[in-house]
């Protein structure tokens, strides 16, 4: 669990020392997402401590969301100003992409398929 | 009685005990309901500690410094989700370049579809800037919308949101267009729905939930490495 945990402190610090210093607006923990990725890539398996650090902190990440989400108290007014347009959004958005996506996938499917 | 609540809630640690008591119960809320897609623990869990804090009249800063300490784990845990993705992208390895397209494609068109209705209903540009990672799954969302200058909060709503309705109406409309591929629906669950999403979607069939689990992992990281440029680009 600790060497785990080590593992995920450090890959977050690579992540952020590489934001920091390049200077790109990509949130540290997602850059250290894909240096982690490409770590496994390379290994080929998972490291037995970051086996059992996901599967202690992957379920408890809805609990690391609740403080920021409460945070929804502080915007009252926008929601009340904007809430129509965000529901039409949101609605409208989702069923046509769930309408659309099935055609896209086999487009590209078939494309792959018939180049291999 | 009033001095009592105020050391209550000047304890260093009062913000992470309610939001972990909150949570406690969302699970089990959760669980009691045969995992309602409306009732996930998060959803509880915030409205509980919304709750407490609003009849403690706690402000909520206060709340969100007790209960840093939660919110400094989303970084690590965010990191974490390399292994999942690790783990679905093995599996899938022959369809990796279309998955990839489709995500491309898919991703560009529901985020174009919905922030451009906000933009014609002339919203406001936070709420703007907290939609367009609206199908990702939420730790993602709520970093890059911060990055990009939106409000997380906001985010994380509009992703649970689409997360609850997309789990509910995307089997069931995917049925009715004669999709009988259990990969391109479980696909479509997850770049649509993203977690809840992929949850309905391992209820379809194994196969279902691995391609939806691997197409949330990948929209989620595309869209955090992506969006942040499109963002400084257009400004």
């Amino acid at each position: 669990m600790l060497v785990g945990l080590l593992y995920l402190f450090l890959f977050q610090l690579f992540g952020h020392i590489t934001v920091v210093l390049l200077g790109i607006p990509i949130p540290s923990p997602v850059m250290g997402l894909v240096y982690l990725f490409g770590f496994l890539l390379i290994r080929g398996h998972i490291p037995e401590p970051l086996v059992k650090v996901a599967s202690v902190l992957l379920p408890l990440l809805p609990l690391f969301l609740i403080p920021a989400s409460a945070g929804i108290i502080e915007h009252g007014a926008l929601l009340k100003q904007d809430g129509v347009a965000i529901a039409i959004a949101l609605m409208v958005s989702l069923t046509v992409t769930i309408l659309m996506t099935p055609y896209i996938f086999s487009f590209f499917a078939r494309i792959f398929n018939n180049e291999s | 009685m009033n001095q009592l609540l105020s050391i209550i809630i000047n304890f260093p640690l009062f913000g992470v005990l309610i939001t972990v008591a909150a949570f406690y119960l969302g699970q089990r809320l959760y669980q009691k309901s045969n995992r309602h897609p409306v009732l996930q623990p998060v959803v509880i869990g915030m409205t509980v500690v919304i709750g407490a804090v609003m009849v403690l009249q706690v402000p909520y800063d206060t709340y969100y410094d007790s209960s840093y300490l939660l919110h400094a784990m989303l970084g690590p845990a965010t990191v974490a989700l390399a292994i999942p993705l690790f783990q679905n992208a093995k599996r899938i390895r022959a369809l990796l370049l279309p998955i990839f397209l489709t995500v491309l494609a898919g991703g560009t068109l529901t985020v174009s579809i919905a922030v451009g209705i906000l933009w014609i209903m002339d919203a406001n540009m936070k709420t703007l800037l907290s939609m367009p990672t609206k199908s990702i799954t939420t730790p993602i969302a709520m970093i890059v919308t911060e990055q990009i200058g939106g409000i997380p909060a906001l985010s994380a709503m509009f992703v649970l949101l689409t997360g609850a309705v997309g789990a509910m109406i995307g089997i069931p409309l995917m049925n009715r267009m004669g999709i009988k591929d259990q990969g391109v629906k479980g696909f479509t669950m997850g770049l649509t729905a993203h977690a809840l999403g992929t949850a309905r979607a391992l209820e379809e069939s194994e196969e279902c939930g691995a391609f939806s689990a691997l197409a949330m992992s990948i929209t989620g990281v595309m869209t955090a490495l992506l969006l942040p440029f499109i963002v400084t680009w257009l400004r």
